[in-house]
């Protein structure tokens, strides 16, 4: 029988960035969940879970640290891994104050984002 | 009885007919450096010491030919001739001194100082006497000195004096402006007066500098003003000293900085922004070329995939230009931030030579050697400086065909050597190359590629964790850098530690 496939909540509010990763992560094998929108997140997270977030930082209208929080602060959301990533590499050591469980800066190299989630999921 | 001008003179020719204090007196007259002249109470001259002559050039025979006043600046004449009413208003009184312009034998202006008594009505006098006494070095201190607080007065930087005591002994017009406070109330104070709370050991620090005769040149910090906002500073502090040469207190010359530190932020804001903004979408475009790679390795297209390659080379450049872009604005500012840790440097070094080789196919990256040694610092930034060295040592050696790189350790620092079989480096342009934006051009005017700020940003990030970075090259001969990074603590305790148990 085969395995249920992992789940991947990507979330930033750049078009292009959700386009790719959606097509390299399915290619990899992963369920991926995408959205521009910080206010969507909620609702995506009110049905079943995914097993992991790529989070931007900076998203438009809202400050994806403030969402890591949110989600960290949760009992039920707790668990559930949070990858951020950044143009501004400076932002690597707020997103783990924020609670974040790893940081990539963009760009990153598409092994590295593979290796990963591969760490995460497997 | 009035004094007769060649009286003295005469006298001369007759010494033996006059008594030991009279000789004195002469002398005393002749000798000294003010000259004595009477006159009789319409001014005409009787007498004039022999010293004259030292105070405006003629001899007492010349003066006392002249007419006394054309001697007289024409701006000086109505206040002397007002002062000569006056005394002789008042017989037997001494007026205070007066200063005034006389013109010299030479023609040039002399400032005179000088004290009158009315004598008029002494019987064996009968005169005015006049001391006459030039001031010409007095007023020129004068002048410099009215220049020099002219100078301070209109300055737009605050200029404050203080003693090694920290007292308050001047205060410009400036200060006055950037503090808040009046001279008035500020004079007499101590220094803390504006300094804030918690960088109250930055006096202490800045006085034991200046009791050992060192300046301090731009240092930049804050100070409290009076209605108790801080304002950020540039100062400039230096001993003063007496005429002995003895340290006796402080100058300091504080600039105003809050208009720059605004400039500076919107620049660092902007190229912030900047670089977010491009890395964006080579975020996006590094994501498409995997995409794009593995579609043509399914369809087995070889000679795509090597295009694409090369597209993957360039927009990997172009990320690293962006960062270098960034990194030397951050630098600048000193807002480059690290985040340090304990790491295995030879780990690193073998990890960044196996990708480098990946990427390069006209250089043999050989790791001759790697000893373990752990270092303390950010590991990416370290990193980055490897890269660095290792990227030149390909760019600057295309003729040769392999980079040696070596790890090695002694008691207290862990040394990176990259050595490369290139054009090298002219030893004038060796003391440069760290600088930043400085670039060496090849032979024939050949250019290099990149910005510049390469080794200027390595310098940085090294000198941050107190390293060295050098350079042994001879042109035409190949370059050798060397990395040194101290060890941690617990990297050169072990052998101390072992040594004691020995010795146990």
């Amino acid at each position: 029988m085969q395995r249920r496939k992992k789940t991947i909540l990507v979330v930033d509010d750049d078009p292009d960035i959700l386009d790719f990763l959606r097509v390299i992560l399915e290619d990899e094998g992963y369920c991926v969940l995408t959205t521009e929108k910080a206010e969507d997140v909620e609702k995506l997270l009110a049905g079943s879970l995914p097993d992991l977030i790529l989070l931007d930082v900076l998203l438009s209208g809202k400050d994806g640290r403030k969402i890591v929080k949110q989600l960290k602060g949760q009992e039920e959301t707790r668990h559930v891994p949070v990858v951020m990533f950044s143009a501004h590499p400076s932002a690597k050591a707020t997103t783990r104050e924020a609670g974040a469980d790893d940081f990539l800066a963009k760009p990153f190299e598409i092994d590295e984002l593979v290796a990963m989630m591969s760490a995460y999921l497997s | 009885m009035a004094l007769a001008a060649n009286e003295p003179n005469k006298q001369d020719t007759s010494q033996t007919t006059v008594r030991p204090g009279e000789l004195w007196l002469r002398a005393l007259l002749a000798q000294s450096y003010d000259a004595v002249v009477l006159t009789n109470a319409n001014g005409t001259i009787l007498f004039a010491s022999p010293s004259i002559q030292r105070v405006i050039g003629y001899t007492a025979e010349e003066y006392t030919a002249l007419d006394g006043a054309q001697l007289i600046h024409p701006d000086d004449l109505e206040h002397d001739i007002t002062f000569f009413r006056r005394i002789h208003e008042q017989p037997g009184a001494t007026l205070p001194s007066q200063s005034t312009r006389l013109r010299h034998k030479d023609g040039s202006w002399r400032w005179i100082e000088y004290i009158a008594t009315n004598l008029l009505t002494d019987p064996t006098v009968g005169a005015f006497v006049f001391n006459f006494r030039d001031i010409a070095e007095r007023k020129l201190t004068e002048e410099t000195q009215y220049l020099l607080a002219a100078i301070v007065t209109s300055s737009d930087d605050a200029i404050v004096s203080k003693t090694l005591d920290g007292v308050i002994t001047s205060w410009n017009t400036a200060a006055e402006r950037l503090f808040g406070y009046s001279a008035t109330e500020a004079v007499g104070r101590h220094i803390t007066l504006i300094i804030p709370l918690e960088l109250l050991s930055e006096e202490e620090v800045i006085i034991k500098q200046i009791r050992d005769g060192q300046r301090i040149d731009h240092y930049e910090t804050v100070r409290l003003r009076k209605d108790g906002s801080t304002i950020p500073l540039s100062l400039s502090i230096s001993p003063i000293k007496d005429k002995q040469g003895k340290i006796i207190g402080a100058a300091k010359i504080a600039r105003d900085i809050t208009e720059r530190l605004l400039v500076e932020q919107r620049k660092d804001d902007f190229i912030s922004m900047a670089s977010h903004e491009l890395k964006t979408p080579v975020t996006s475009l590094k994501g498409f070329i995997t995409i794009l790679q593995r579609h043509l390795d399914r369809q087995g297209d070889v000679q795509g995939l090597a295009l694409l390659a090369k597209i993957d080379r360039q927009t990997t450049k172009f990320t690293n230009l962006i960062s270098e872009l960034l990194d030397i604005s951050r630098m600048q500012s000193g807002k480059l931030a690290f985040h340090d840790e304990a790491f295995e440097l030879s780990n690193l070094v073998e990890e960044i030579v196996e990708n480098l080789q990946q990427t390069t196919q006209t250089h043999h990256l050989c790791l001759e050697s790697a000893a373990p040694v752990q270092v303390v610092g950010d590991r990416e930034r370290i990193g980055q400086v490897l890269i660095n060295l290792i990227t030149n040592a390909i760019k600057y050696s295309s003729q040769a065909d392999k980079v040696i790189v070596q790890v090695a350790r002694d008691q207290h620092q862990a040394l990176v050597r990259v050595q490369d079989f290139g054009i090298g480096i002219a030893k004038e342009h060796q003391p440069h190359i760290f600088e930043r934006f400085y670039q060496v051009t090849g032979a024939e005017g050949q250019t290099y590629p990149g910005l510049g700020i390469g080794l200027y940003i390595s310098h940085n990030i090294i000198s941050h964790y107190h390293g060295s970075i050098w350079v042994e090259s001879n042109k035409g001969m190949g370059s050798t850098f060397f990395m040194s990074l101290p060890l941690t603590q617990e990297a050169r305790d072990p052998a101390s530690s072992n040594k004691y148990l020995v010795r146990e």
